[in-house]
């Protein structure tokens, strides 16, 4: 029976939603009566704190991680510029140096002869590998004619075959169609250097009884007009007797190995100078 | 401008760039690779000339190149005549037998002419020369297998240079004449 026409349901909702507030308040005022049912609920909430104070600090922390990552790439790519910036300069550096020791070097024999000598630079190689010329940057307006001697410190390295005007062909002694008058400096044998290929020589028309041995130094004859007499030109490899020729064969190494050549001397007039009183090679002397 | 001054320019063109080619060669690659062999560049020109043009522009342009050759070298004119008169004859038979344009088909020619270039190059020297080559074998195959794989990649470039200079007139339009 329901007189006065309410809805009941409606006032039991509207009552509880009046009453719960005064209940929590009244709940408030008595808080350690209370706290055996809030236990629990405390309990539960203090684990939901920490994980996401725990998730909220991981993701700071990476996203920290993420960000410092980014300065540090782009310290380390700053730094790794800066590195080889300084390995490229110490490199010149050391190239600058050693370019400075070979020229001081150069300089040095240059004053101890009395030749006239014109320093040059090799620029290029033969365009057909089978055959041993450089080309130096030095031509008939520096003076340049064929025929003349090109050597470096260690020993004689060829003649100039075809003088441009600025550039000059070098025929290197190690070339087959290149030939030098040389002698076995401690017995005085006397032979032609001959060319065989890309880095080695042989000594031709030494006579069976010549004492040859590996080891003696080959020295220029002086006979071809080209280089002076005395400037060492190849370390006999070996020395053998065949039975049926009247010569020895002996095989050479030449002191200066032609791929490894970047300055060389060209000799404009040798003022008939004996070179074996100013050159001793170095591994000679060793 | 007329086709013959056009034509003359065509080869300069060609001339200069034989030129370039071979003091980069002899010039650049030593200073940068030392006494590695080099690959013979200039030589895939003379297989695309071989190859491409008409007998009498591929001859011209073989004999010159050859000239062009001798002056950065040793060697001696008449063998390495020889030798490209070989190359020659052997592009000549294969491309009247077997042709088919692009760059697989130039690389394959260049690789077998650079081979037989070495190979007829030490029996020339063998036959004539008083003092003959020595056999060189590592850095022949390397020079053979360079030239071959920068010839590949080279080919395209040759032939837009080709193309770009081409001694053509402007053609005349037939249109109105005809219709």
């Amino acid at each position: 029976m329901n007189f006065l026409n309410i809805n009941l349901k409606k006032l039991i909702f509207f009552v509880f939603v009046l009453v719960m507030p005064l209940i929590t308040i009244n709940m408030e005022e008595k808080q350690n009566d209370s706290e055996w049912f809030k236990q629990p609920f405390s309990w539960l909430a203090g684990h939901f704190q920490d994980f996401f104070y725990n998730y909220s600090a991981g993701v700071k922390s990476t996203t920290g991680q993420y960000l410092n990552l980014i300065q540090i790439k782009k310290q380390n790519e700053s730094l790794k510029n800066q590195n080889q910036e300084l390995a490229t300069r110490l490199l010149k550096f050391d190239e600058i140096n050693q370019e400075n020791a070979r020229l001081k070097q150069l300089l040095t024999f240059r004053e101890s002869t009395k030749m006239d000598l014109l320093a040059a630079q090799v620029i290029a190689r033969d365009l057909i590998p089978d055959h041993s010329t450089i080309t130096i940057n030095k031509g008939t307006v520096d003076g340049l004619k064929e025929g003349q001697a090109v050597m470096t410190l260690q020993g004689a390295l060829g003649y100039v075959f075809k003088p441009l005007q600025k550039t000059s062909h070098i025929l290197l002694m190690t070339d087959r169609y290149a030939v030098i008058d040389g002698v076995i400096q401690r017995s005085r044998a006397h032979g032609i250097v001959e060319g065989k290929g890309k880095t080695g020589a042989v000594l031709k028309y030494v006579e069976r009884t010549e004492d040859v041995r590996p080891g003696d130094l080959v020295v220029t004859g002086g006979l071809d007009n080209i280089f002076p007499k005395g400037f060492p030109i190849a370390i006999v490899e070996s020395a053998e007797k065949k039975q049926i020729s009247v010569s020895l064969k002996v095989d050479l190494k030449p002191l200066v190995d032609p791929d490894k050549v970047e300055e060389v001397f060209v000799v404009l007039n040798a003022k008939n100078q004996d070179m074996s009183e100013v050159v001793v090679p170095t591994e000679v002397k060793n | 401008m007329k086709l013959s001054r056009l034509r003359i320019i065509h080869g300069l063109i060609f001339f200069i760039l034989t030129y370039i080619l071979c003091s980069f060669q002899t010039v650049v690659w030593y200073q940068v690779f030392g006494s590695l062999a080099s690959p013979f560049l200039c030589f895939i020109l003379f297989v695309y000339f071989g190859l491409d043009k008409e007998d009498w522009k591929s001859v011209i342009y073989c004999y010159s190149s050859i000239f062009i050759y001798s002056l950065f070298s040793y060697a001696a004119l008449g063998i390495l005549m020889l030798t490209c008169l070989f190359n020659y004859i052997l592009l000549y038979i294969v491309k009247n037998r077997v042709y088919w344009p692009g760059a697989a088909y130039f690389t394959l020619i260049t690789g077998v002419s650079m081979t037989l270039f070495n190979v007829m190059y030490l029996v020339n020297s063998y036959l004539f020369e008083p003092h003959f080559s020595p056999f060189l074998i590592w850095d022949r195959l390397f020079q053979i297998l360079s030239t071959t794989l920068i010839a590949y990649y080279t080919y395209p470039v040759i032939k837009r240079l080709d193309i770009l200079f081409k001694p053509e007139m402007p053609s005349e339009v037939h249109g109105e004449l005809n219709g």
